[in-house]
């Protein structure tokens, strides 16, 4: 039996020696911590997500309480939650509507034909170094899910060639925007309900041949928008969801399709 | 002969399918139509200083440097600009073109060359400052492949003293002749430029590294400076990369390039046979650099060869030269198949660092998916940067890498060695370079 | 212009030398064959059902994991195969089919899969599982058909004589019996000189090196030596140790595994070094007769450090200069 022992007999020396190593070096390290950072950790919504620009929810606690502040709110925590740590702390916070990412691109398969058949890495920045786009659009989402696998809460997925969001499950962590290359993610009030689906800043001519649904820069938007809420810029259309009422009078007007109005029902699941 | 000299760490033994070693460098005709790249060099980004319908002149500027680290754009032929707007480049980026129609297209290429003016400059009569600039002036860049401003590399700081100017003739890759056409057909015109070169150095001696697997451009080369005591044919083993900077250096010198650090580090400055041959025509026609020698190889290519090229000429054109056969094409790789880049448009244009086009079908090509690593040990076997690249790939993939390990990712030179010999088929320099990005990303 | 379909577009290099994860598995099974041979001479038809019976378990089992798995797992390329070849070597030839194919199930489950499948194990799953049935099964482990007894006469290997019945026991047996495999013992512990002719062709294709084999039998040769120079009365002689308790078998194929050895030149010799160590320590002062399958799963499990710490030299790492 001397091989099980003696391994065993080390392991658990090993185990001993840690244990009490930890021991000591918790005794001696100890330093008073505020119990405050508990109690506010366990508002935290828990996600870890390091959407807050800390290292987790631990951290952000840690710095609320010993710098007290709780600026930048945590994104993901909803109003209730996030009053109640800021009263915890004798603070006030400013309750935001909830943002939802949004890809501003609509270059599936049908829309954006394929030039090339990518064999390299599916991952978008490895995929950068080799073709900055694999459609004709040189502005599309490469759909290789980066974002998707930047995103904690099981939000995004990807289908015919571009990345789908659930705007329920979508928290607004923002951990996606950094994770795409391109640029193609922003964040959006929930309740803004028209999206110009289109990144692309070529001319028009050109833009159309890249695209079905791209935005041309026509103007006929801005034109027919009453509330002065969309604008066209380097050829590609934006809404100011300060002043859109979602009257969806753009929409209508757009020749190509680049804008679209979301009902609460539009995702679907795979 | 010599021993034959190499590095010693690493390196692989590609099969050199040299198609076109033979082929003597043909000129066309101006295409009709061209799309010059702006930017086309390491560094700062260019000021596009024409607009649409300028009418330009053969040589005259497009795009201006913004800084010291920047290579100006000529225009390679009379024309008129179209339109700038962005297109995919070879190696699949899109960027700024400038679109010219020539005025004269269909005009032999070779009759413009030939038109321009001969200057019998004398080399002695010029100062270190002038030659840098002038060649500052033509937009010359490294040709070999990064496409590094020659100007900053010739310019370095004065407390590193510069003992040695090597010549890179190695041209390890396979299928590409560019280089070892012009050693061979434009060898006394390389000497001069290496002449002027010299003059920036004080009594420097050359070193032309070439491969063994190019005998006549040893011998020409030989013959050629066997009176001069400072220039010195240093013939190479076959063996890839050896073309690699610090690899040549390496075998040439014995001498090794620090972690992180520059040839000049060793005092070493490094040049291709192709930059110096621009240089001479910088000087003696007061060319910029507009047009290059570009291999046109692969196995669908029924007569490889060699063509000179005007910056710009889309490949459709050299498929027409070729009389290539698209239908067959499924592959289209500029510059060599160990470090070139895929591209997927018959219109993207050649650039200054173009060195070749090889064109496949599907036979080199089954496809491979990435299979898990197995760890044995090939990658770290064969690079010739000593690097743990099953490991770092790893780190990279899991987004994990670890501290010590983030200079030495730093240090690839995306060879290629490790995934050619990879079993496992792993992108490796995709990944290597993915990890050069997320390393840029954090600082 | 436009070509027939799009191209393709992939990172540099666009050439290979055409190795695959396939032809290493199978050429390393291919070059077991002269052992293998070796041990259907001696123990005759039991040996080849031993082999056939464990090679289809494996691929099977790993076979039902990838139809299950949502990862792609390529269940034919060779490993799995290899894997059961190599767990067959390492059980007499008289097994029941239901010990194989518990070996089976833990070498590719426990061994293999959960640790995230080929490339990401850690101990090497052939050795997984002749060490769980070692110890699970201690009595049909232990007993040997011996070879050419086609009778069924069981018995100890060499160890096991040298270990119950002290050295007097093994004075009979010759080196050339051990080289040759005329001794008792497992499928593959019999034979080191099959083993070794079979490995040249490894050696020469790269796909193992010299480092582990070569550290791993001189320092069971160095430390059995001095304890036999000691007391030769006491200790058996270094060569029978070399050639016994599958050392070739192990220092060849199972510690040379890619997949759980270390990549560095340091870490090869000094994983050869400690395999070695511990299998003679095992052997002179343990209980067990062998050691050789615990001391390769020891040193296993300090192959992330040993990369970690005995990286190869890079070039560039040098005085400014
Ligand atoms: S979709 Fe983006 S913003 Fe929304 S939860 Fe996921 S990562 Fe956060
Ligand atoms: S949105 Fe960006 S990160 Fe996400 S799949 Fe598209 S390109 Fe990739
Ligand atoms: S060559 Fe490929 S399989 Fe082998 S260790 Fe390197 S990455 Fe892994
Ligand atoms: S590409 Fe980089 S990691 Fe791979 S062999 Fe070359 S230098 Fe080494």
């Amino acid at each position: 039996m001397f091989e099980i022992v003696i391994p065993g007999l080390i392991l658990a020396g090993f185990a001993l020696i840690s244990a009490s190593g930890l021991f000591v070096a918790s005794k001696k390290f100890y330093v008073y911590e505020d119990p405050r950072i508990d109690e506010v950790e366990e508002l935290l919504p828990g996600a870890n997500c390091g959407g807050c620009g800390f290292a987790g929810c631990r951290a952000y606690a840690e710095n609320a309480v010993n710098n007290k502040t709780v600026d930048p709110p945590c994104p993901v925590a909803d109003a209730e939650a996030m009053q109640a740590v800021a009263r915890l702390l004798d603070l006030e916070v400013e309750v935001k509507e909830k943002q939802v990412a949004t890809l501003l691109c609509k270059g599936t398969h049908e829309n954006s034909r394929s030039v090339m058949e990518y064999y390299g890495i599916d991952d978008c920045w490895a995929a950068m170094l080799v073709a900055n786009s694999l459609k004709a659009c040189a502005f599309s989402c490469l759909g290789l899910g980066s974002c998707v696998r930047a995103c904690s809460f099981d939000a995004m997925l990807l289908k015919d060639g571009i990345v789908v969001i659930d705007e329920e499950k979508c928290t607004g962590c923002g951990m996606c925007l950094q994770a795409c290359p391109k640029n193609l993610l922003f964040m959006r009030p929930v309740s803004g309900q028209v999206i110009v689906t289109c990144s692309n800043t070529d001319r028009g001519a050109d833009a159309r041949k890249a695209c079905k649904i791209a935005c041309i820069g026509c103007m006929k938007c801005e034109k027919s928008c009453h509330q002065n809420a969309i604008h066209v810029n380097d050829f590609l259309a934006s809404i100011d969801y300060e002043k859109c009422t979602n009257c969806g009078d753009c929409v209508a007007a757009c020749p190509t399709n680049a804008i679209e109005m979301r009902g609460q029902e539009v995702y679907v699941t795979a | 002969m010599l021993q034959l000299r190499t590095f010693k760490r690493g390196g692989i033994y590609p099969p050199h399918e040299k198609l076109s070693a033979d082929a003597k460098i043909i000129f066309g005709e101006i295409p009709g139509n061209l799309l010059i790249p702006v930017n086309q060099h390491i560094g700062r980004p260019l000021k596009i200083t024409v607009k649409k319908g300028d009418a330009v002149k053969r040589g005259d500027l497009l795009a201006e440097s913004t800084g010291f680290i920047s290579s100006n754009v000529h225009s390679p032929v009379d024309g008129k600009v179209l339109k700038i707007f962005r297109f995919p480049l070879l190696g699949g980026l899109i960027r700024e073109v400038i679109q010219i129609q020539p005025t004269e297209p269909g005009k032999s290429f070779k009759e413009v060359l030939e038109s321009d003016p001969y200057f019998d400059i004398d080399i002695g009569s010029l100062t270190p400052e002038a030659i840098r600039k002038r060649i500052e002036e033509a937009g010359i860049v490294g040709m070999g492949g990064a496409g590094f401003p020659t100007h900053v590399k010739l310019s370095p700081p004065p407390e590193k003293k510069i003992d040695a100017l090597i010549i890179n003739g190695a041209e390890c890759e396979p299928y590409i002749t560019a280089d070892h056409r012009v050693m061979v057909e434009r060898s006394s015109e390389i000497i001069k430029g290496i002449k002027i070169l010299q003059r920036l150095f004080e009594n420097v001696p050359v070193y032309i590294g070439i491969e063994e697997n190019k005998p006549d451009a040893l011998k020409i080369l030989d013959e050629l400076v066997s009176k001069d005591g400072d220039i010195l044919i240093v013939p190479l083993k076959a063996k890839y990369p050896q073309g690699g900077e610090k690899q040549l250096i390496k075998a040439v010198l014995n001498r090794e390039v620090p972690s992180k650090g520059l040839p000049m580090d060793v005092g070493v400055v490094v040049q291709n046979v192709a930059t110096v041959l621009a240089v001479y025509d910088a000087f003696y026609y007061n060319r910029p650099l507009t047009e290059r020698v570009v291999t046109v190889s692969g196995n669908v290519v029924n007569q490889p060869g060699n063509i000179l090229l005007p910056v710009g000429t889309p490949v459709s054109y050299v498929v027409k030269k070729f009389e290539i056969d698209v239908q067959k094409v499924r592959l289209l790789i500029a510059g060599g198949p160990m470090m070139g880049r895929t591209s997927h448009s018959f219109e993207s244009p050649v650039t200054k660092t173009t060195s070749a086009l090889l064109f496949f079908d599907n036979r080199v090509f089954a496809e491979r998916r990435e299979n898990p690593c197995l760890r044995c040990g090939s990658c770290l076997r064969v690079c010739p940067m000593g690097l743990d690249v099953a490991l770092y790939t790893q780190m990279i993939k899991a987004d994990k890498i670890a501290p010590e390990a983030k200079d030495h990712i730093q240090d690839c030179i995306e060879c290629g060695s490790c995934a050619f010999v990879c079993p496992a088929d792993r992108r490796l320099v995709q990944w290597m370079r993915l990890g050069k990005t997320i390393i840029r990303r954090e600082n | 212009m436009e070509a027939n379909g799009v191209l393709i577009m992939d990172s540099s290099p666009l050439g290979r030398t055409g190795e695959s994860t396939r032809k290493i598995m199978f050429t390393v099974c291919l070059t077991l064959v002269p052992a293998l041979a070796v041990s259907v001479w001696m123990f005759g038809w039991d040996a080849v059902r031993v082999l056939v019976l464990t090679a289809v378990f494996t691929v099977g089992v790993e076979a039902l994991i990838a139809k299950f798995s949502n990862t792609k797992i390529d269940y034919l390329d060779g490993s799995a195969l290899l894997t059961g070849i190599l767990l067959a070597m390492n059980v007499p030839s008289n097994a029941p089919w239901w010990m194989l194919l518990i070996g089976a199930v833990v070498a590719v489950v426990i061994g293999k899969q959960v640790f995230g499948g080929l490339g990401q194990n850690i101990f090497n799953p052939a050795l997984v599982a002749r060490v769980f049935l070692l110890i699970s099964f201690p009595m049909q482990m232990t007993s040997w058909p011996l070879p050419g007894a086609f009778d069924g006469t069981t018995g100890a290997t060499p160890l096991g004589i040298l270990k119950t019945e002290g050295i007097g026991a093994i004075k009979t047996i010759g080196v050339g019996d051990l080289a040759m495999g005329h001794i008792g013992g497992s499928l593959g512990e019999i034979s080191a000189l099959a083993l070794l002719i079979g490995s040249l062709y490894l050696f020469y294709k790269k796909y193992i090196t010299w480092e582990i084999p070569v550290a791993f039998i001189g320092t069971v040769f160095v430390f059995t030596g001095a304890f036999y120079l000691i007391n030769p009365a006491q200790y058996a002689s270094p060569v029978f140790h070399i050639f016994t308790g599958g050392l070739f078998l192990g220092a060849l194929y199972m510690a040379t595994d890619m997949v759980t050895s270390p990549l560095s030149f340091k870490g090869k010799l000094l994983f050869g070094f400690g395999c070695g160590f511990f299998t003679a320590l095992i052997r002179l002062f343990g209980s067990y007769p062998e050691g050789v399958s615990f001391a390769i799963l020891f040193m296993n499990a300090f192959v992330p450090l040993l990369d970690r710490y005995f990286p190869d030299k890079k070039f560039g790492m040098v005085k400014n200069g």
